[in-house]
């Protein structure tokens, strides 16, 4: 399972976190420290204001404190050329107050005191303007004039005052409080100071100390595997780019070993295959190829049970060879039927193995082979087909008594296995058929040696004897009867080696597939009597015993020469093997076909002699010791297959054979 | 009986130089108290009740109405009163009301402001837009 690496945890991922919230703090200070001293800023911003308002009103203070000593003057001296200092006063006085008023703007109070006295200072400017160039200046209407004037600049005066203390109140305030608070940035930056310093020291601390421990875990692991411990896994410490290079360190790590592993799982094979390849180059017949195959093989495999099935010569059974099981049951299933409830029937059939990682699944379909297996503490079972070629020669099977999990390439080694073992057997067979061969020619070079020498041995004594008789003078023209006669004799021997001579060569036409066959439209059955007509006047008193059953009324496509070649042979192995008895030939239809039975009142043929006497150099090995090489049936059953026609025998033992052939007939 | 003569003088002296309140005709105000017209004086109040700015008119130092207005209203000395007005010119910017030389004069200048508060001699006719009002609480 691939732990998952989450991005946000990275190493990486990390470090540009801790980056940014450096970044923070930096950001954070700055504005700290501005805040904590925009207070001072806009105090001391505010103090400022206050002394050039102080400033403006201090003046137009003085302003009218003059003015208001000249309207005393007036008062006293009555005079009137002082207009001008008036306004005067009044101008410098109402332009510092309007300044004043323009920096006091965020000052309310102070604000409304000053526009008081501008209004005064401008209701003081009338009043005076009205005043001045009067002359009744001893007047009560004129001293009462003044008199208004003069509350008028005392109004200013006051509201000047008044916002002066206020100012002087404000700046105080505003001092005290910059005082008081006089030691906040310096807390903002010493707290932000430590708060920065107490997370660079952890976080930067925990994260060296968690690289430092990947590290060391890593190197750790690269130091076990270089010192070959492939089964070494490093533990993945955190979920971060080190997790990963280190799980795929593992997952690297633990494929080269499984890499080697294989290898060497590999070498181990091949040395078995070698091993068993080099024993079966020791076993020449299938016997000697079973003992490997259960000897050898089944150590290779280090199974703990195997056994080999084969089908019985007949068919009917299955032969077990069994090692590794008790006793008693190696003895019981030596032999089962067809009908035994065991997967190997079917895979004598379908050739296909078959692999069982648990003998539990056996228990439905094969109860009596899972029951032994489990007697046997077999957990784990394979079936594998002898098989080569397209042929099955039997079926092996391995037993584990520890749980296999048969992976591929386990199923492939053991099917190359038996492969190998059925190779070896389909050798040993072929082997043993090439024996046989040799020692069925050998016996046929000896049987037809004999047979050609037989008809040369009389053939030589009667040319002695004449050509003795000649040089004795002994031969006379008086005696041509002699002379026939030998000549006669002579001319059988010939013949009889003439005959032994085409079957040689008709075999050897045969075997190198050279028969050729003209075919031409005849009369069936008038073949046939021709034959058995032509033949039996040969012989003496064979007339009588030959009776013939024929239908004149079926035509053939073949080759009429080899046709006849066949009744001959028919008719001389039945005079050959039941003399003096009756013979009878019969024609008929049999569906399409043309049937020719030959019938003897012989002793009859053995079931397993049936089969066999249409093989080449095969005889009916008897106790009458009759000659002949042999391969007439063989030479018949050719012709009649290259008819695309059948060939049988029927007999039984006391009862006579008859030789049947049918080849199809034209409808 | 020249005890009870002089109680007497200084009984008929003191009624003879009595003081009245006048305010402007303007003024709705009907009466004051001894405690209101002080405050007026010391500028402690700066306003009638309806928020019309007073303006106070002393009289002239030295003279018989003002001595009575301090004996009778303020009940402090004119050099107190000179010593409170310049504290007031250092702590509230206030200065001291102007001092008019005679009855008529004030009576001008209270004819003059809307707010205007001063005092004159009990006996003198008032010919401007003025009026007398009594004071309690004497």
């Amino acid at each position: 399972m691939k732990p998952l690496f989450h991005q946000q945890t990275s190493f990486i991922e990390r470090l540009r976190i801790i980056l940014l919230i450096i970044a923070a703090f930096f950001i954070l200070g700055i504005m700290g420290l501005y805040f904590s001293s925009r207070g001072f800023l806009s105090g001391l911003q505010d103090i400022s204001h206050i002394n050039r308002i102080l400033n403006y009103s201090g003046i137009s203070l003085q302003a009218l404190s003059a003015s208001e000593e000249n309207l005393q003057k007036i008062d006293l001296n009555a005079t009137s050329d002082r207009l001008a200092t008036f306004r005067e006063a009044c101008r410098i006085s109402s332009q510092n107050i309007s300044e004043a008023i323009k920096i006091a703007r965020h000052l309310p109070q102070i604000r409304a005191k000053l526009q008081e006295a501008e209004q005064a200072v401008s209701h003081y400017h009338s009043a005076v303007e009205s005043i001045v160039g009067r002359t009744d200046l001893n007047s009560e209407s004129f001293k009462s004039e003044v008199l208004v004037a003069r509350q008028f600049v005392m109004d200013a005066e006051e509201s000047l005052r008044e916002s002066q203390i206020l100012l002087k109140n404000e700046s105080d305030t505003i001092f005290n409080e910059i005082y008081d608070n006089r030691f906040e940035p310096l807390m903002v930056a010493g707290f932000l100071s430590l708060a920065f310093f107490a997370f660079v020291v952890i976080v930067g601390l925990s994260n060296a100390r968690k690289l430092g421990r990947s590290l060391e875990n890593l190197t750790k692991a690269t130091d076990a595997v270089s010192e070959g411990n492939l089964s070494y896994k490093a533990p993945i410490l955190e979920p971060d780019e080190f997790g990963k290079l280190t799980f795929e360190f593992n997952n690297m790590v633990k494929s080269l070993n499984e890499k080697q592993h294989k290898l060497t799982e590999a070498i181990d094979k091949v040395t078995r295959l070698q091993s068993i390849t080099n024993s079966f180059s020791g076993a020449l017949v299938p016997d000697e190829v079973f003992d490997v195959i259960i000897m050898q093989v089944h150590r290779a495999l280090r199974a703990d049970s195997g056994s080999i099935s084969l089908l019985s010569g007949d068919g009917k059974q299955i032969n077990n060879r069994i090692i590794g099981l008790r006793h008693a049951d190696e003895v019981k299933y030596a032999t089962i039927g067809l009908d035994f409830k065991s997967p190997l029937i079917r895979i004598l059939k379908s050739g296909q193995a078959e692999f069982y990682n648990s003998v539990d699944s056996m228990e439905r379909d094969f109860p009596e082979v899972h029951k032994i297996l489990s007697e046997n503490n077999i957990v784990s079972l394979a079936y594998l087909p002898l098989m080569a070629g397209n042929q099955i020669y039997g079926v092996v099977n391995f037993g584990f008594q520890t749980q296999k999990n048969f992976s591929s390439e386990d199923k492939e080694f053991m099917v190359a296995l038996t492969g190998q073992c059925a190779q070896a057997l389909h050798r040993a067979k072929l082997f043993e058929a090439a024996n046989e061969a040799i020692q069925v020619r050998d016996e046929f070079l000896s049987i037809a040696s004999h047979e050609l020498r037989t008809p040369l041995t009389p053939l030589k004594l009667q040319l002695q004897n004449m050509s003795r008789q000649v040089r004795k003078g002994q031969i006379q023209i008086e005696k041509p009867e002699y002379v026939l006669r030998v000549m006669e004799n002579s001319d059988r021997q010939v013949d009889r080696l003439i005959n032994l001579i085409d079957d040689l060569l008709d075999v050897s036409r045969i075997t190198a597939g050279k028969l050729t066959l003209n075919f031409e439209s005849f009369n069936f059955g008038e073949m046939v009597e021709e034959v058995v007509t032509h033949y039996t006047s040969q012989m003496k008193d064979a007339q009588e015993l030959v009776t013939l059953d024929i239908d004149k009324n079926i035509t053939c496509s073949a080759d009429r020469v080899r046709m006849e070649q066949v009744v001959i042979n028919f008719l001389t192995n039945a005079v050959k093997y039941a003399p003096g008895k009756s013979i009878n030939v019969k024609v008929l239809r049999h569906m399409q076909y043309a049937r020719l039975e030959v019938w003897d009142s012989g002793e009859g043929i053995s079931p397993e002699n049936q089969e066999r006497i249409f093989g080449r150099f095969e005889r009916v090995r008897d106790k009458n010791n009759i000659g002949g090489l042999g391969l007439g049936l063989y030479i018949c059953r050719q012709i009649v297959e290259a008819h695309r026609g059948i060939i049988n025998v029927k007999s039984e033992i006391g009862k006579g054979s008859t030789f049947i052939v049918e080849i199809p007939a034209i409808s | 009986m020249p005890f009870l003569l002089g109680v007497f003088l200084l009984v008929s002296v003191a009624r003879a130089e009595g003081i009245a309140l006048i305010v402007n005709a303007e003024n709705p105000v009907v009466t004051l108290s001894r405690s209101q017209v002080t405050d007026f004086f010391l500028k402690k109040n700066k306003r009638w009740a309806d928020g019309v700015p007073v303006r106070f008119f002393d009289r002239a130092d030295g003279t018989d109405e003002r001595k009575q207005f301090l004996r009778d209203f303020v009940q402090k000395s004119s050099r107190d009163i000179e010593l409170y007005w310049i504290g007031q010119k250092l702590y509230s910017g206030h200065s001291a009301p102007s001092q008019i030389a005679s009855d008529s004069m004030v009576e001008i200048m209270v004819s003059r402001f809307p707010g205007a508060l001063g005092y004159v001699s009990e006996s003198y006719e008032l010919t401007k837009p003025v009026k007398k009002i009594p004071a309690t609480g004497l």
